[in-house]
């Protein structure tokens, strides 16, 4: 195999607030191949974002962060705001869930992706104009040329994202982050988005982390996958592997949370969809042993509330499937 | 007794010039789930307001249980309140920060003078929120001190205080995680069967839908353009708009997912404010043909329990 275009290795980000540290990625390792596509899944407040914010070093003086991750052969954590700068856009592009707050309202498409551009490299204006065309049409936005004057309200939240990709595709990136991509668009127009983002990962060859918490969305798009919960990887492997035979409790809570279109019995007939009781931990207050022990169907053991399980391989699994639980002997089949 | 307890002849909404709902002839049979499911601006949740009378339709009428809705006076109106109910999307915005969440679920009793006197009323709130699994001895705290899918049932505790018979559902599991969503869905399954309420389930999620719901209407721009049995419309769609739009919800099984075909829609939603001649979704159908942007079309029966507004199954003209 190629070597990874991104390799994070024991990230940790703790942020401090008034109730004490905050712990909110806890030791998070992952590799992203070129023309792969990795997918982070998890809830709210699982650390998913917040790992990916750090990479950038996107985020608030409040954070404190760890661990390594090597892009290109550089290490991205304790750059300078300077050379991070250089990095983002034209090594690592990022796509964010809501394109109205991540667009400049008050300024044209066309200054907006000029801005990505000029970033990078010394550009005339003209030649601004016509790469900037050149990239909606890229991204499927019809009339490309008319849309570089409007502005992002002229635009559906579909065609915002589009434009959105446009900027992150601006600097030829190796590594393109997505966060929540596509959450806030209706089903139909977020079918158009990946098929958008599969196609142009082809074409480019970029490594693709997709950040989300649609479980269905995954399965259709990722190579490999890193559930998350409480900021640690409970459990990842192939895409097929993870969803064939979970071996975590909470993938397993996850999938089992799912109602399924296509199920053709009448919702009379159907089971109760599986539920976890209670929440995650609060990251200012981690229990001591594994953080899903208090929600845990399986929990046979005083082991589980007293000491945090390793990312083991799963038994009779492919190596790369691994799981934290010491019960994944246990529960695998779903 | 009609087995219909809510029925829309011939509704519409306009704000202006837009026509959120533009002739909608629904009926809601007593004690089913119906889903409504459509995309962001197709009208569905103004027509779920509109049932309610909680925004004036501008035609056509609703009758509830007999009761012409839209002509109903203001005593009449206050008694159709209490026998219904709207579950709304956040509860964090649906609920009054200032107030203590025994309050906010005790306001509906005050108003329609139920459980009358402080003890009966307190017994009352205690009584609902151990019916939605929330602890009693948490009615003296506010909102934000719970988490996203405790204030859901708070605000589920709030819509059943008058024991109503019809309750709107308007995407009430749309802004909770998955595991949530699943804790919530579940409880209303078990409310209905518990209290016989007859519910629409407004969302934009269909695989949701399809969990809850004995019958699914399909809207795009103002319009239902199919109605069905849950099973026959998303395993057997009538409609284009409804083939695309099962298509494109993804499906948590890898392999399957993969080597699914997916109808991927080209174009905007047109505005409302100016739909399309003839067929509304004639603009992005792959399967649009001649007569689409003459006619346009009603629901017509296209199988047991299933109806589509589409001329592939002849051609027809409101």
């Amino acid at each position: 195999m190629t070597a990874p275009a991104l390799t994070v290795d024991d990230l940790h980000v703790t942020f401090r607030t008034r109730k004490g540290p905050a712990r909110v990625v806890n030791g998070l390792s992952f590799e992203l191949h070129p023309g792969r596509t990795l997918a982070v899944v998890g809830e709210s407040g699982s650390g998913k974002s917040v790992s990916s914010l750090a990479l950038l070093g996107l985020l608030p003086g409040t954070a404190d962060v760890r661990g390594s991750a090597i892009f290109d052969g550089d290490e991205l954590i304790g750059r300078s705001e300077e050379e991070l700068r250089k990095v983002r856009g034209a090594g690592v592009g990022m796509v964010f869930q809501d394109p109205m707050t991540s667009l400049n309202p008050v300024l044209t498409i066309e200054r907006q992706i000029g801005e990505a551009l000029r970033a990078h490299e010394k550009v005339s204006d003209d030649g601004v104009r016509a790469r900037a065309a050149e990239l909606l049409t890229e991204v499927g936005i019809p009339d490309a040329k008319a849309r570089l004057r409007a502005y992002p309200h002229q635009l559906s939240g579909g065609m915002r994202q589009r434009v959105m990709i446009a900027i992150a595709l601006a600097g030829n990136p190796k590594v393109l982050i997505a966060d929540e991509a596509t959450t806030a668009l209706d089903v139909t127009v977020q079918a158009q988005i990946l098929e958008l983002i599969e196609r142009l990962q082809d074409e480019h060859g970029m490594g693709v982390v997709w950040i989300t918490h649609d479980l269905g969305v995954v399965a259709g798009i990722a190579d490999h996958v890193v559930v998350m919960y409480a900021g640690r990887c409970v459990e990842e492997g192939a895409v097929d592997e993870l969803f064939g035979r979970p071996a975590h409790p909470y993938t397993r809570g996850l999938l089992g949370a799912l109602p399924v279109v296509d199920d053709p019995r009448p919702a009379r007939e159907r089971d109760e969809l599986v539920t976890m009781p209670g929440l995650p931990p609060d990251p200012a207050a981690l229990p001591p042993g594994c953080a899903f022990y208090p929600r845990c169907p399986v929990r046979a053991d005083a082991r589980c509330a007293t000491s945090l399980p390793p990312l083991s391989p799963v038994p009779g699994s492919a190596a790369e499937h691994r799981a934290a639980t010491f019960y994944a002997g246990e529960v695998t089949g779903r | 007794m009609s087995d219909v307890l809510v029925r829309a002849s011939g509704l519409q909404v306009r704000f202006g010039p837009v026509r959120a709902v533009d002739g909608v002839d629904l009926e809601v049979r007593r004690g089913e789930t119906l889903g409504l499911v459509g995309e962001s601006g197709c009208g569905k949740s103004t027509l779920g307001n509109a049932l309610l009378r909680l925004v004036e339709p501008t035609g056509g009428t609703v009758e509830f249980d007999g009761l012409d809705v839209t002509a109903a006076g203001r005593r009449e109106l206050r008694a159709l309140r209490r026998r219904t109910a709207m579950i709304f999307q956040d509860p964090y915005a649906s609920l009054d920060p200032r107030r203590t969440v025994a309050e906010s679920i005790g306001e509906p009793l005050a108003i329609h003078r139920l459980h009358r006197g402080r003890a009966a009323r307190r017994a009352r709130v205690g009584e609902l929120m151990e019916v939605v699994g929330l602890n009693p001895d948490h009615g003296g705290r506010y909102p934000h001190e719970f988490s996203g899918g405790q204030r859901q049932r708070v605000g589920i505790a709030r819509a059943l205080a008058g024991e109503p018979d019809f309750v709107v559902c308007d995407e009430p599991i749309a802004s909770l995680d998955v595991s949530v969503q699943a804790q919530v869905v579940n409880l209303l399954v078990r409310l209905q069967r518990e209290f016989g309420l007859t519910y629409l389930f407004v969302s934009h999620d269909l695989a949701a839908v399809r969990q809850v719901a004995d019958r699914v209407a399909v809207m795009y721009l103002g319009r239902v353009v199919e109605l069905g049995a849950g099973a026959s419309v998303s395993s057997a769609p009538a409609h284009p708009y409804t083939e695309a739009l099962v298509s494109a919800v993804p499906v948590p099984e890898p392999a399957r997912e993969r080597t699914r075909q997916r109808i991927v829609l080209t174009g905007d939603v047109p505005s409302p404010a100016d739909p399309p001649s003839g067929c509304r979704f004639r603009t992005r159908c792959p399967k649009a043909f001649e007569p689409c942007p003459d006619h346009d079309p009603v629901l017509q029966p296209t199988g047991p329990e299933q109806a589509a507004a589409c001329h592939l199954h002849g051609v027809t003209d409101r």
